[in-house]
C-alpha cells in the first residue's frame, strides 16, 4: 500500500507507437495458397480456415494484410467487424483522424484493433497475431502459417 | 493523529456574516435576494446530534469535536460555503461567497491552526469564482475550494475551467458536498425520490455523474495539477463504477481521444474520497475488500460530518479487520499529503505499529 502517486502508466500511448511502426509479422514458413487478390475489394476482408486456424485476410489501401480471426476479449470472430478509422491521443478538445480504413473493431464489444499491427489500441498489452500475406505476379495471395 | 475532513460550521447569533457582507451587496441581503431553491427532502428527525449542543464558535468546536476526539486537523465546510451558488441572484451570490470567505477567516482560521478552511465560490459565475479564489486563496489555511453536488453542469464541462485554473494556480483542491441536490434536478434521473431516506440513498448517483464527466471532458488531462475531494459521496461504489468506465473506455476511446490512460488511473491519481458515512456491509471484510480495491491506503480520506445526525466515530468507524497502516492512512496521511500538512512523526508511525 504505497503512499506514493502512481505514475502515469501512458499504456495507450505505447499502443498507438506500435501502430504507427508496425513489427512485421512473426516468420513463419508454411505456405498456404488463400486465393487471389481481385476476390477482395479495397476496404473488405475474406475470412480463411486453415486447419483450426480462421484468419481474415483484409485488403486495406497500403496492401493485404492478415489477422487472426479470435478476438483475445471472448473469441468474438473479431474479421467480422467493422472496419473504420480511430482517433489519435490528441489535445483535450481536439479530434485527431488517424489511420482511416485501418481499424476493425469487434463485432462483440466493440474493441479496437488496428489491422497492420494487430494491436488492440485500448492498452499496450493486446494484440492480436498478424501473418505475413504475399502477392504473386497474378494476384496469387499466399499466406505464411 | 487525525484529520477530520468533514467538519460543519454555521453562521451564529456569537458570530454572525452580516458583518463581513462587502457593503455593495447589504441592501440585496437585507431584502432577501440571497433566495435559493430548496430540495425539500428535509430529515424528519433532524440533521443535527442531539447530544450536543448547538456549536456558536470556534471554541465550542474545539471543545465539543476537536479536543475530545484527538483531531489534529478539522477541515471545515461551512454550510453558506456549500450552499452559495444555489442563490439565484448571481451578482448577490458573488458577494454571499466573499463574505462567507472573510466570515471564516475571522471567525475561525484565526483562532486555531487547526481549523483549515474552504473557499466559498458561486460556480455560477466561473469568471468572479476564479478572482474570489485568488482574492482569498492564498490564506495558508485555505486548503480547497468547496461547492455542492447539485450544479447547472456536469463538472467537466468547460464552463468550469476557469475556476479549475485558479483552483491549480493557488494550490487549492476542489471538493464537492452534498446539500443541495434536489434542488434544481432530480437526484435519479428516473424521477424525484419521495422522502429523505430515499434522496439521502441516491446521493452517490450525483457524484457518479460529475466524476464521470470530470473523467470524460478530459479535465485531468487539461490540469494535470488539478486534485478532487468527493466528501459524502459514498465510498464502495467507486470500485465497480471503474470497471464499468474502464472496460468501455476500451470500445469508446476514439471518442474521447484526449484521455491518455485508462480513466481510473486518473482518479486514483487526481481525487480522493472521504468516508463518512461509512458503508458498513454484514460483513465487515468486505468493506475492506472494497476499500482495497480503490487503493483507499492512498485514496481515502477520514470525515466525522461534525455535527450531523450520521457523524462517524474515528475509534469506531473501521472494522477491527481493516489493516493498522491503511487505516492511519485514511485517518491521516491521506489527508496530509493531499492537503501539504505536517507528516505524521515517526514516533508516532512505530508506536501505532506495536499496538
Ligand atoms: S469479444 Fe471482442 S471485444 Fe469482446
Amino acid at each position: 500500500m504505497s503512499a506514493e502517486p502512481e505514475k502515469p502508466c501512458q499504456s495507450l500511448l505505447v499502443a498507438f507507437a506500435e501502430a504507427e511502426a508496425p513489427k512485421s509479422p512473426k516468420r513463419r514458413d508454411k505456405e498456404v495458397a488463400v486465393g487471389n487478390a481481385s476476390e477482395i475489394p479495397v476496404g473488405k476482408c475474406k475470412i480463411v480456415q486453415i486447419g483450426h486456424l480462421s484468419i481474415g485476410l483484409f485488403h486495406l489501401e497500403e496492401g493485404f494484410y492478415a489477422l487472426r480471426n479470435d478476438c483475445p476479449h471472448q473469441g468474438a470472430e473479431l474479421c467480422k467487424g467493422s472496419i473504420h478509422g480511430t482517433h489519435r491521443p490528441s489535445d483535450v478538445t481536439v479530434f485527431d483522424p488517424a489511420y482511416k480504413g485501418r481499424i476493425v473493431r469487434c463485432p462483440w464489444h466493440g474493441w479496437e484493433f488496428d489491422i497492420v499491427s494487430g494491436k488492440g489500441l485500448y492498452n499496450a498489452k493486446d494484440r492480436v497475431p498478424t501473418y505475413e500475406v504475399r502477392v504473386g505476379p497474378d494476384g496469387e495471395l499466399t499466406l505464411l502459417v | 493523529m487525525i484529520i477530520d475532513c468533514d467538519v460543519h460550521i454555521n453562521p451564529t447569533s456569537k458570530c454572525p456574516m452580516e458583518p463581513f457582507v462587502p457593503p455593495r451587496y447589504r441592501e440585496a441581503f437585507a431584502a432577501k435576494q440571497t433566495s435559493a431553491p430548496g430540495h425539500g427532502y428535509a430529515n424528519p428527525f433532524g440533521v443535527h446530534r442531539r447530544d450536543i449542543e448547538p456549536i456558536e464558535d470556534a471554541a465550542d468546536l474545539m471543545r465539543v469535536h476537536l479536543d475530545p476526539l484527538n483531531i489534529t486537523y478539522a477541515l471545515l465546510q461551512p454550510g453558506p460555503t456549500i450552499h452559495a451558488s444555489l442563490i439565484h441572484a448571481i451578482d448577490v451570490a458573488n458577494g454571499y461567497a466573499q463574505a462567507a470567505n472573510d466570515w471564516l477567516i475571522a471567525n475561525f482560521l484565526e483562532k486555531s491552526p487547526r481549523f483549515l478552511g474552504s473557499v466559498a465560490v458561486n460556480m455560477n459565475d466561473p469568471a468572479a469564482a476564479a478572482a474570489e479564489i485568488r482574492r482569498v486563496g492564498g490564506h495558508p489555511q485555505m486548503v480547497q475550494v468547496l461547492t455542492n453536488g447539485e450544479s447547472t453542469h456536469l463538472y467537466g464541462h468547460r464552463y468550469y475551467n476557469p475556476i479549475y485554473e485558479a483552483c491549480c494556480e493557488m494550490g487549492l483542491v476542489f471538493a464537492v458536498h452534498p446539500g443541495a441536490e434536489g434542488s434544481l434536478n432530480s437526484t435519479t434521473p428516473v424521477g424525484r425520490p419521495s422522502s429523505y431516506f430515499e434522496w439521502h440513498n441516491s446521493l452517490p448517483l450525483n457524484f457518479q455523474g460529475h466524476l464521470g464527466s470530470l473523467i470524460a471532458e478530459g479535465t485531468f488531462e487539461r490540469f494535470p495539477e488539478l486534485r478532487v475531494l468527493l466528501v459524502e459521496g459514498g465510498v464502495s461504489w467507486l470500485a465497480p463504477f471503474l470497471w464499468r468506465v474502464d472496460k468501455n473506455f476500451k470500445a469508446l476511446r476514439s471518442t474521447v481521444p484526449w484521455l491518455k490512460e485508462r480513466p481510473s488511473e486518473y482518479v486514483f491519481r487526481h481525487c480522493r474520497m472521504t468516508t463518512q458515512p461509512v458503508e458498513e456491509p454484514d460483513n465487515p471484510e468486505h468493506l475492506v475488500s472494497l476499500f482495497s480495491m480503490i487503493h483507499a491506503g492512498r485514496t481515502v480520506c477520514f470525515s466525522t460530518d461534525f455535527p450531523h445526525w450520521d457523524f462517524d466515530n474515528p475509534a469506531r468507524a473501521f472494522p477491527s479487520c481493516m489493516p493498522k497502516e491503511m487505516k492511519n492512512r485514511i485517518l491521516y496521511d491521506n489527508a496530509a499529503e493531499l492537503f501539504g500538512l505536517p507528516a505524521r512523526p515517526k514516533v508516532e508511525t512505530q508506536e501505532v505499529v506495536k499496538q
